[in-house]
């Protein structure tokens, strides 16, 4: 079975054709950081966020390069919430458009739901039950994955994202954007031990969510105090992945074992990060842990996990009508 | 144009600043924060949100650019931290969300000039003499905003 999946749901517009939510036969990503240098910067107009003018020529191309013709697409599957309702609309409208004009059926896919896929589309098969460290700019979630379809968010932000903490950080640092795989770099020449920043609710094992506004601003503090402005910048970026990456790693193992799972799914852009993955194999693995980790294009937003998920939700015999609607909160499909 | 002052001690106070804040807001109306990175601006706009009805988590909208709460009014919480040009914003629907119904909070509101905030009150908010104080301006129309300036100064008359 062949799924046309889209996803518009922030920055990057993707779309990707997938064969039983297995095998990728195209995923095409284009993010508005890449917009000016695709288009030769000669539109001002692109600077704004434009998934418009983008998602047509997109489709095209997905198809061209799978050397498939439309009549062999049986199912559009797309991303309709959570995310900013403008850019969200744009991947419903265009793929409500192609499953009325192909005649095929279209499938809503929560975004959420497809970062946990894309550990599927990677291993072909999906550990489950599992936790997910769902972790990217705009997202820091654990959730317990019982089965398809079927999900519990034990823990989640409180105020900043994790990734947008690297992001706020490497800036304040002077390091440049995007901040994650900058600090993740910058910080390879550094101490991680020398400068301590605090690991924040990590006083009980049962609590699972997450705040980094107070990492942040104790980063924004350590620069102004006489011993910050003397420090290495290396050493900076270090001490601060190690504590964030420490309270990502040490929350989702806990989860891991309060809810007896073996199996652990990282999920998200600041999943690329080189320490995370390596701090979360190492402590998972000695409790007997498996940590599955998807390849970097798989972490951050692409339609190929959303084609996966919305594989999964057509075979339990979920589909959408044309009334499909953005819908910017859209929550996690929970069971209890 | 009326500006007032404080000095908050405490998270909790300036939480509590931005829940008297709110008690003067109405639909169609809004707040344009600006401040340093962690001055307190997602802070401060938690207090606001629970005297506006919302009593769920506030988080950072900088990657999502708006969250949407259900409150007493929808409440839109904006930020502009990533974004360079009105256009873009405009594409994200800065109209419907500034309209009759709905109250506007909006981060780094001082990166690009905005239409339709002309009922907006202003916060600035820079960091105090140590890790928990912070110096919060306050800037209105005293026309538009006329119980304000008593709901604060009552506010800091009974803390002290």
């Amino acid at each position: 079975m062949l799924i046309l999946g889209i996803e518009s749901s922030c920055d990057e517009t993707s779309v990707a054709i997938v064969e039983d939510g297995r095998k990728t036969i195209a995923n095409l990503v284009l993010s508005q950081l890449d917009v000016h240098r695709d288009f030769g910067g000669v539109v001002p107009e692109l600077a704004c966020r434009m998934h418009l003018e983008i998602i047509n020529p997109l489709i095209e191309q997905a198809l061209e390069q799978s050397g498939l013709k439309w009549e062999d697409i049986d199912a559009i599957a797309v991303t309709h919430g959570p995310g900013l309702v403008g850019a969200v609309l744009i991947g419903v409208a265009a793929a409500k458009a192609l499953a009325y004009s192909l005649n095929k059926p279209l499938i809503g896919v929560n975004h959420l739901e497809g970062h946990i896929y894309a550990n599927h589309l990677e291993e072909g098969e999906m550990a489950i039950p599992a936790i997910s460290l769902l972790v990217s700019g705009g997202h820091t979630s654990l959730v317990l994955v019982r089965d398809h379809g079927n999900y519990e968010i034990v823990g989640e932000t409180r105020d900043d994202a994790a990734g947008e903490a690297f992001d706020k950080v490497a800036r304040m640092l002077g390091l440049g954007y995007p901040g994650g795989p900058v600090i993740d770099k910058t910080a390879k020449a550094g101490n991680p031990d020398l400068i301590r920043f605090p690991r924040a609710m990590t006083e009980s094992r049962d609590n699972f969510d997450f705040s980094f506004s107070g990492l942040k601003t104790a980063v924004v503090y350590y620069l102004k105090s006489e011993e910050g402005k003397k420090a290495r910048v290396e050493d900076i970026a270090a001490g601060f992945q190690e504590a964030a990456v420490d309270v990502l790693v040490k929350k989702t193992v806990n989860a891991a074992k309060k809810f007896n799972v073996k199996d652990i799914l990282l999920a998200g852009g600041v999943a690329r990060n080189s320490r995370l993955r390596e701090k979360m194999a190492e402590k998972a693995g000695r409790k007997g842990i498996k940590v599955h980790l998807p390849s970097p294009i798989l972490c951050t937003d692409n339609a190929a996990m959303i084609a996966t998920a919305g594989y999964f939700l057509y075979k339990r015999g979920i589909v959408s009508d044309l009334g499909l609607d953005a819908l910017p909160n859209l929550p996690l499909p929970q069971c209890q | 144009m009326k500006t007032l002052t404080f000095t908050t001690n405490s998270y909790n106070h300036t939480v509590e600043l931005g829940e008297t804040i709110a008690k003067s807001l109405l639909p169609g109306q809004g707040i344009l924060l600006t401040g340093d990175l962690g001055a307190g601006k997602t802070t401060i706009i938690s207090g606001i949100c629970k005297t506006l009805g919302y009593t769920g988590h506030v988080k950072s909208p900088t990657f999502v650019i708006a969250w949407l709460y259900e409150g007493n009014h929808p409440i839109y919480h904006v930020d502009l931290y990533r974004l360079d040009d009105y256009c873009e914003l405009e594409n994200i629907g800065w109209e419907e969300m500034t309209d009759e119904s709905r109250i506007y909070l909006v981060e780094w509101a001082d990166k690009f000039e905005l239409p339709f905030t002309a009922d907006a009150l202003k916060l600035f908010l820079e960091y105090g003499d140590n890790p928990d104080s912070r110096k919060i301006t306050v800037e209105y129309n005293e026309r538009t905003y006329p119980h304000l300036e008593k709901d604060l100064l009552e506010y800091e008359n009974n803390r002290n």
